[in-house]
């Protein structure tokens, strides 16, 4: 047993390619998902937060709730719209990096969305009044806002990239696991276990687990430095 | 009054078996006809025979024949039964843009796919069929490895959806594709090479490695493979649904 | 600019806070307006200045020639609030905020020049958020006074502050408006204030404009006062 953790070690310190392979396709393709969310989840959360308008408690429910949805519904959907017979099978997305970005971008989409809304509600009002007596426009009303929210966002962000680069179930289901293309650390790790080769596992788990450190001490000084005011 | 908790028999085996849909029926009689429960672990052949190993199986049913000789040699088994066989095939895109057919040798196939990058999925996962292309690939002295070799290390269904929808060459049991051919978007393109021929046996742990085996129950198992009902349910499997016979017996020797 | 207060009533929940103000505020003209807390004060303010609507009645800016949208005339008035809130940027930024959106240059110069006035130039280069109070109110002054306003709004700006950081803003306005003609409508219960600021008085109670200061003596020591009188409206 305790030769298995020794090998695992090794395989982490010595930077074994496949381990090296697989993390850093973890962080792309979670990366590249978060990213794209945002680009859609950032805009939608400040239009929410700083409007007041017929139906906006509903929404807030709406977002709220996909927080809950379960990946594995997210996966399921979209193999089947993914698949050759499907809607979208033209796009040739399945068993693809591409389709792993699709499925966790649309996972992290509600938590950046509530938690960016979030971020943009705890600025107080009276700095909102404060930017709009000295002169700001709607669009550098908005730009100030983004910058005094900006520990907060940030925090949303990492949230989010947390969430998706832990995910198994979705992410195999849509990428298929392949060697060099689509096998990223959650996944790696659920089959080599299966599969009864530890090694690979641990030392991936090793990494996932630390990669999971770095993001929270990062949150932790984030929200520290957003309290400090 | 009888034990209320039934009689356990930690069975491991391969996907390609689970995934025929065979080991279902197998073990839907067996569990009756003796009033226990099965466990079913369908892993690779080579992860089955490291459970082996381990002993947290009592029993395995696997077809790679070198690994199970060593597994008999190394005394975790008991014996090798040969239980059935069938037949590795070829399959891929119907428009068959590496031209294979025209090869009939299963050799050369891997070297016309390999020469020209085709998209062909493995296993990659140390099964029997893994196993059993890793032979093919060193019969031609060729290492495979690029963007065309995709290794998805996972069973054979997921294997064949992956080939299916990538236009992939993959080599599968004939069971396993007969069985889910519907849904999958691929042709049977070669078979019937000699070396394609795939036994699958039965082999017992060793109560002498294992003390807590259930050999009792391993081995009635064995008997109902081998010369009770099994027999007649695996000769007969796959007829009514599929139109042909997926697994063959061994001949009594 | 000149700024009519037509009218204005203001009602939170059950209780009003403005009942039918009318106030006419000349251009150039320094205005204080005095009174307790929850008088009203800074609802007023905040309605002249288009943060707040009224319920009822309307104000009406440059004799009502025609309608000003709020974003045009925030950038021609400014407010200071009572506990005013910095960006989270350097004071600098924070000075520098209203030149930069309205786009203007030498905003360095400029800046420069009221960071000395108000003697925070050891200031300059700290995060806002560090500040005691007293220095945030005077980035706040400072924030507005580099816009060089038409109209300048003071909610009780030096409320809490120590006499000599008093004196320095109140010097800095002053300074402000002779050079400019700003309009300064100044809220503040602090009658040392109301000294210095030469102008009309007026006191807000409950709601109401009254007459209750009418009777105070303004004409304490030796500085003689200009004209400094309540004015009252009937309600």
């Amino acid at each position: 047993m305790t030769q298995i953790f020794q090998n695992a070690i090794q395989l982490v310190f010595s930077f074994d390619k496949e381990v090296i392979e697989i993390a850093l396709l973890s962080i792309r393709v979670s990366l590249t998902a978060a990213f794209v969310s945002s680009l859609v989840a950032i805009p939608v959360a400040m239009v929410i937060a700083m409007n007041d308008f017929p139906g906006k408690s509903a929404i807030l429910l709406f977002i709220n709730s996909f927080l809950s949805i379960p990946a594995v519904a997210i996966g399921l959907i979209l193999y089947l719209m993914f698949t050759r017979q499907g809607l979208f099978g033209f796009l040739r997305l399945l068993y693809t990096p591409g389709a792993m970005i699709v499925a966790q971008a649309i996972l992290v989409f509600p938590i950046i969305t509530s938690l960016t809304i979030a971020a943009i509600d705890g600025i107080r009002k009276s700095l909102i009044d404060t930017a709009v007596t000295l002169g700001a426009n709607s669009w550098q009303l908005t730009w100030t806002i983004f910058k005094e929210a900006r520990y907060p966002m940030m925090a949303s962000f990492i949230m989010g990239f947390s969430r998706i680069i832990g995910e198994t179930g979705m992410t195999m289901m849509v990428g298929g696991n392949i060697k060099g293309s689509t096998r990223v650390m959650t996944t790696a790790i659920a089959l080599q276990t299966m599969r009864g080769e530890f090694e690979l596992g641990i030392a991936l788990a090793i990494i996932l687990l630390v990669v999971s450190l770095i993001l929270n001490l990062f949150l932790q000084f984030l929200q520290g430095v957003g309290v400090r005011r | 009054m009888k034990n209320l908790v039934m009689a356990v028999l930690m069975l491991a085996t391969t996907t390609s078996v689970q995934d025929s849909g065979l080991l279902d029926v197998l073990l839907l009689k067996f569990e009756k006809k003796y009033n226990c429960n099965v466990r079913v672990v369908a892993v690779g052949s080579g992860a089955a025979i490291r459970i082996a190993r381990e002993g947290n199986a009592d029993i395995i049913f696997v077809h790679d024949r070198k690994s199970e000789e060593k597994l008999i040699k190394d005394g975790f088994g008991i014996k090798r039964y040969e239980v059935m066989h069938n037949d590795f095939v070829i399959a891929g895109p119907e428009n068959d843009p590496a031209g294979i057919c025209r090869v009939k040798n299963a050799e050369k196939v891997f070297a016309r796919i390999s020469s020209t990058n085709s998209l062909f999925v493995s296993r990659g996962d140390d099964s029997g069929t893994h196993e059993k292309e890793k032979e093919i690939w060193s019969a031609i002295k060729v290492k495979p490895g690029g963007k065309w070799y995709l290794e998805s290390g996972q069973g054979m269904i997921e294997s064949l959806r992956i080939a299916s929808e990538k236009n992939a060459y993959i080599l599968t049991d004939r069971a396993t594709y007969i069985a889910h051919r519907k849904e999958l978007n691929l042709e049977i393109l070669i078979s019937g090479d000699k070396i394609l021929y795939n036994p699958y046996s039965l082999i017992p742990i060793s109560p002498k490695k294992y003390p807590d085996v259930n050999c009792d129950l391993a081995m009635k198992f064995v008997d109902y493979i081998t010369k009770g009902e099994g027999r007649n349910i695996i000769q007969e499997y796959g007829i009514k649904k599929h139109g042909q016979q997926l697994f063959f017996l061994e001949r009594k020797k | 600019m000149k700024i009519f207060a037509n009218n204005i009533m203001k009602k939170y929940i059950n209780k009003i806070v403005l009942d039918k103000i009318s106030v006419e505020f000349e251009k150039g003209s320094t205005t204080c307006i005095i009174g307790p807390n929850g008088a009203g004060k800074t609802t007023l303010l905040r309605i002249l200045n288009m943060l707040e609507e009224p319920d009822r009645g309307e104000v009406i800016y440059d004799g009502g020639s025609s309608r000003i949208s709020r974003f045009a005339l925030q950038r021609r008035m400014t407010m200071v609030m009572q506990n005013s809130v910095m960006f989270n940027a350097s004071v600098f930024n924070n000075i520098a905020y209203g030149l930069r959106v309205r786009g203007e240059n030498e905003i360095n110069v400029k800046v420069e020049s009221v960071v000395k006035v108000l003697e925070l130039t050891e200031f300059i280069d700290k995060s806002a958020l560090n500040l005691s109070g007293g220095e945030i109110q005077r980035v706040a002054i400072a924030r507005a006074l580099v816009l060089e306003p038409e109209v300048l709004l003071l909610d009780e700006p030096t409320t809490h502050l120590d006499s000599w950081s008093k004196r320095l803003i109140q010097n800095a306005i002053l300074s402000l408006q002779s050079r400019c003609k700003t309009t300064i409508i100044l809220a503040t219960y602090d009658i040392a204030e109301i000294e210095r600021f030469e102008g009309r008085v007026f006191y807000l109670e409950a709601g109401k404009v009254t007459e209750k200061w009418k009777e105070y003596d303004f004409t304490k020591g030796s500085k003689k006062k200009s004209v400094v009188c309540c004015e009252y409206f009937e309600s």
